[in-house]
């Protein structure tokens, strides 16, 4: 019997056995302490299990959290280990006393601790660590975790890398989430080489399906279309498989959208109209998504719209373009992140398309809303209404638009942006140069370090169209 | 054989008449208690003292000439009797202030009324007098240091050496092991007690019997309690935790003296052994306001030092500003500085007083929490409606739902304290969010933040009306102090040297009393 097999006592055994979960009330807590009767094979009164929790409250062994408990820190830190070298069975048995009566009462004392969503990340990240084999309960935690960035909180991911690392998940559990956590953090690099790792398992289930699609717009970003469209491919086969119709539609949509990057590089009419037929695919596959998450599925009908409205304004029909680009920013209960997007994508259309009134109106209720938001959406936003300003000769309002991406560039650490970003304002403050500034005055050598520095972020990214944007910047310098 | 016996066998016959004496005047002057909503401090009270200075006394085979004289059993007696007589009020009724104020200077009192002659006593001996006088005001918590330092360690009186100091030791400890439930007649139905009354009340209530007892060369006090059927199991071990934590307090206050008094062969054993008897009646006294009032005075206890931060901080909230307390956190979100603990002694202290307060928990090592999460915590505790706060919601929607319910609240009430854990372990974003756009709002509405952090630019200057305190690191000799509670003065000391931190102090004090858990 395991307990039996430790030098330790069948009260630190107890002791351990509590250390493992987060928090417990006291009903919980006394279930946990009967595990370790039940395997001594005696007789477990309950006046027994009462006397001694409450013996473990007057030894001060245990912290009150509101109107929780945990095992006192000292003895907290080392309890997991413990437990789980010494006894893993008991201690995957706690875990499930923990999950289960989270279900009820206890879930909602931790939520009142912790919040809903950290609550359920905390009790998703413990079940799937003590349960590696189980692939249902790691996908509920992507899911969960997947679904906190969509809700704003990028950090959840973190928090169930931390907690999967503390109870000692398997090893691939620990890289697809160390990928995800960088990912959303915007750390993309470091994000595609765990990403790697987990693909290296070849494992048919939502962690490979979400590495490979990651991976995918990784390398598309990169402009490695063609290992881009192989992960793409990998990735959309395995959703197939495991029969996840979202995350099969937003694989498509990331397919498509590299398929109609790669027909705009090379000019190439049959990859645009690839890349629709893709689109349309994708909009089929949402299709066949259940209703339950009704919200998501509009939302990744917005991105499909719009990505196929971009197709199609550069096979040349700008006025169906534009048409379908109207009919996303009109979609109803979108989330604000996928209608900000809607409204730059249809905007930039329309900029090049001269209609610049109409495109400062699109762009007006996003700038807003996102007033005073630091993200990458907000980022781009405030780039694409520069440029509509630039367009139309309001230089002043284009200047200072355009500095606001920067600094939020800046402060959300995505270089790629920034660089983009600095090529904005390098052109909006090249036309402000007048006849006489001289070509080593401090205007035009800010310009000049502006450029410099976005030539160095897009060499570093492989970035061929950001680098002749650079160019074509330095080439309007007096 | 009695004392009045040995002092007879003794030839020490006038002592047994003053004690005759003494017992007779302390019942009369006890005859009409004024203070009747007090514990009893009567001639009851007096009489089970001195019983328990005899049971302490003996309660160890010490070697030969090692054991109380018959001339110590007698001063100590006499103490015994006539420790609580300045509890007694000339007149009533008194004003909460003046009892309050009588509750704290009686130690003084019974001296002055000793010493004055304002009690028979029959002593002659004038010296014996003053100091059985000095002895009843060393029970005395307060009293007992500069009382015990004052008294020679070993005077001659009636013929025999007397070790003073051991007396006015097992004295204080007496007075202390008189906590069962004959100090608290159970209250009548309509009886009305203000909580920190009644939760004096409900301490001695519980008690049905104090045992002592020898076991591996350590005198070992076991308490009986009798469980009322409304204590819960929180509540129980609280009241628990608050009776022996005063005892193991008093161990170590007194150690010096018994161990000098009896040549070092007599130490208390600070495994407190608690024998619990659930009985099916509730008791009236228990109540959330009681059981604030002890969660606050375990907090308080819970401290190793932090005396002037407390001090600081209490005048800084009194005065309406918030504060923030600064200390660094150790690995695993560690309190290595006793933050966490302080922040826990105003919070428990502010919910004794009645005040609304949300509290934010530090959260388990690893999750990462936001803002909405701590706005969400203090709702919770101030119980607002938070049915419209969905999993599912966005961040910011959630904030801007939770803040706004949050200024009406705090508007609406005057005074709210808004406790927050580990400031800096939130995330960037969701501190700038907390600073920017949420606690200016929160104080403009009335509200006091009360929080702790690491990073002071984080907080300085940034928040309005805020008091920046340090929470600084911990003394040796209130390492000491504190260990002083769970292992003897000389072992006390070589700990604390070994351990700096408040964390490590209060590991090694947790190691000490769960070692005795059994299964």
């Amino acid at each position: 019997m395991a307990a039996r097999s430790t030098e330790l006592s069948p009260a630190q055994v107890a002791v351990n056995l509590l250390g493992v979960v987060p928090y417990f009330d006291i009903a919980t807590g006394k279930e946990i302490v009967q595990l370790v009767e039940s395997e001594l094979d005696r007789d477990a009164s309950d006046q027994w299990v009462d006397d001694f929790f409450i013996d473990l409250l007057v030894s001060g062994s245990l912290e009150r959290v509101r109107n929780l408990h945990r095992v006192a820190a000292p003895v907290r830190e080392q309890a997991l280990e413990i437990a789980r070298q010494n006894y893993p069975e008991l201690a995957i048995k706690t875990v499930d006393i923990f999950v289960r009566r989270s279900e009820a009462e206890l879930g909602l004392a931790i939520a009142a601790v912790l919040g809903y969503r950290a609550r359920t990340v905390l009790i998703q990240a413990i079940d799937s660590a003590s349960h590696p084999a189980d692939q249902v309960k790691f996908d509920s935690l992507i899911e969960t975790v997947h679904r906190s960035k969509r809700l704003g909180r990028g950090t959840d991911s973190q928090s169930a890398l931390e907690l999967l690392r503390a109870y000692g998940a398997a090893d691939r559990q620990l890289a697809f989430m160390e990928g995800l956590a960088h990912w959303q953090a915007g750390e993309r690099a470091e994000a595609a080489r765990h990403f790697r790792h987990v693909l290296e398992f070849d494992t048919v289930d939502k962690a490979e399906a979400i590495a490979a699609h990651l991976l995918g717009v990784r390398q598309h970003e990169l402009r490695n279309t063609d290992d881009a469209l192989k992960l793409f491919e990998r990735a959309e086969w395995v959703g197939r498989e495991i029969s996840d119709f979202r995350g099969l539609a937003i694989t498509t949509t990331s397919h498509a959208r590299a398929v109609r990057d790669l027909g705009e590089l090379n000019r190439d009419r049959t990859l645009l109209e690839r890349s629709i037929e893709l689109f349309q695919s994708a909009r089929v596959v949402l299709s066949e998504q259940a209703s339950s998450d009704g919200l998501d599925v509009l939302n990744s009908l917005s991105r499909i719209d719009i990505g196929e409205a971009q197709a199609i304004f550069l096979l040349g029909d700008y006025e169906r373009a534009i048409a379908l680009g109207r009919l996303a920013v009109q979609r109803r209960h979108l989330r604000s992140d996928e209608e900000a997007w809607a409204r730059i994508v249809l905007a930039g259309m329309l900029r090049d398309t001269n209609e610049l009134g109409e495109a400062r109106s699109v762009l007006a209720p996003a700038l807003d809303d996102r007033d005073g938001r630091s993200d990458h959406i907000s980022a781009v936003l405030f780039n694409v209404a520069a440029s509509i300003a630039r367009r139309a000769d309001l230089d002043a309002e284009a200047l200072k638009l355009a500095r606001r991406s920067v600094e939020i560039g800046e402060q959300i650490g995505d270089s790629s942006h920034v660089a983009q970003a600095l090529v904005t304002q390098a052109l909006i403050q090249i036309d402000l140069l007048t006849w006489t500034d001289a070509i080593n005055g401090p205007e035009v050598r800010a310009i000049r370090s502006m450029l410099y520095r976005a030539r160095a972020i897009f060499y570093e990214g492989r970035n061929a169209t950001g680098l002749s944007m650079v160019e074509d910047a330095f080439g309007r310098l007096p | 054989m009695s004392l009045v016996d040995d002092l007879r066998t003794a030839n020490k016959v006038e002592l047994a008449e003053c004690l005759a004496m003494i017992e007779t005047s302390t019942q009369r002057w006890w005859r009409v208690p004024h203070l009747w909503w007090f514990t009893d401090h009567t001639e009851r009270h007096s009489r089970r003292v001195a019983e328990y200075c005899e049971l302490l006394a003996a309660a160890r085979t010490l070697p030969e000439g090692m054991e109380l004289n018959v001339v110590e059993r007698f001063m100590l007696a006499a103490a015994a009797w006539l420790h609580d007589i300045g509890m007694q009020a000339a007149r009533a009724p008194l004003g909460d202030d003046e009892a309050l104020q009588l509750r704290k200077q009686h130690p003084e009192r019974s001296r002055e009324i000793i010493e004055s002659g304002g009690i028979d006593t029959g002593i002659q001996n004038d010296a014996a007098l003053s100091y059985i006088a000095q002895l009843a005001q060393a029970h005395g918590t307060e009293y007992y240091r500069p009382t015990v330092d004052s008294l020679p360690v070993t005077r001659s009186l009636y013929g025999m050496p007397v070790r003073l100091r051991l007396l006015a030791a097992i004295l204080l400890l007496a007075d202390e092991l008189d906590l069962h439930n004959e100090r608290t007649p159970t209250p009548t139905t309509n009886t009305e007690y203000a909580p920190l009354t009644a939760a004096h009340w409900l301490k001695h209530q519980i008690i049905s019997g104090v045992r002592l007892s020898e076991a591996d060369g350590l005198v070992k006090l076991t308490l009986e309690i009798v469980r009322p059927v409304n204590v819960d199991d929180d509540a129980l071990a609280e009241l628990v935790e608050w009776i022996t934590t005063k005892l193991r307090v008093q161990f170590g206050l007194v150690e010096a003296e018994i161990s000098l008094g009896f040549n070092g062969h007599y130490e208390f054993d600070r495994q407190i052994e608690v024998l619990i008897d659930p009985i099916g009646v509730p008791n009236k006294l228990v109540s959330s306001d009681v059981e604030s009032i002890i969660r606050a005075e375990n907090a308080r206890s819970a401290l190793i030092n932090h005396d002037s931060l407390l001090k600081s901080a209490n005048s800084a909230l009194a005065e309406g500003r918030s504060v923030a307390l600064v200390g660094p956190l150790g690995p695993s979100r560690h309190d290595t500085t006793g933050r966490e603990d302080v922040l826990n002694c105003l919070f428990e202290a502010a919910r004794a007083a009645g005040t609304s307060v949300g509290r934010h928990w530090m959260p388990e090592d690893g999750v990462i929490q936001t803002a909405a999460d701590v706005l969400f915590a203090w709702a919770i505790d101030l119980n607002l409606d938070v049915e419209s706060v969905q999993a599912e919601a966005r961040e910011e929607e959630t904030r801007a739902t939770l803040l706004g319910a949050l200024v009406s609240y705090v508007s609406e009430k005057g005074v709210v304290l808004l406790v927050l854990s580990g400031f800096d372990e939130l995330p960037k974003a969701s501190r700038e969010w907390l600073v920017g756009a949420a606690l200016r709002p929160l104080v403009a509405a009335g509200a006091q933040l009360l929080l702790t952090t690491t990073a002071k630019e984080d907080i300085d200057g940034r928040l309005v009306d805020c008091d920046t305190l340090d929470v600084g690191s911990v003394a040796e000799e209130a390492r000491v102090r504190y260990l002083n509670r769970y292992i003897n003065r000389r072992s006390a000391a070589v700990v604390a040297r070994a351990s700096e931190t408040y964390a490590s102090v209060k590991a090694y004090a947790l190691n000490q009393r769960s070692s005795g858990l059994v299964i």
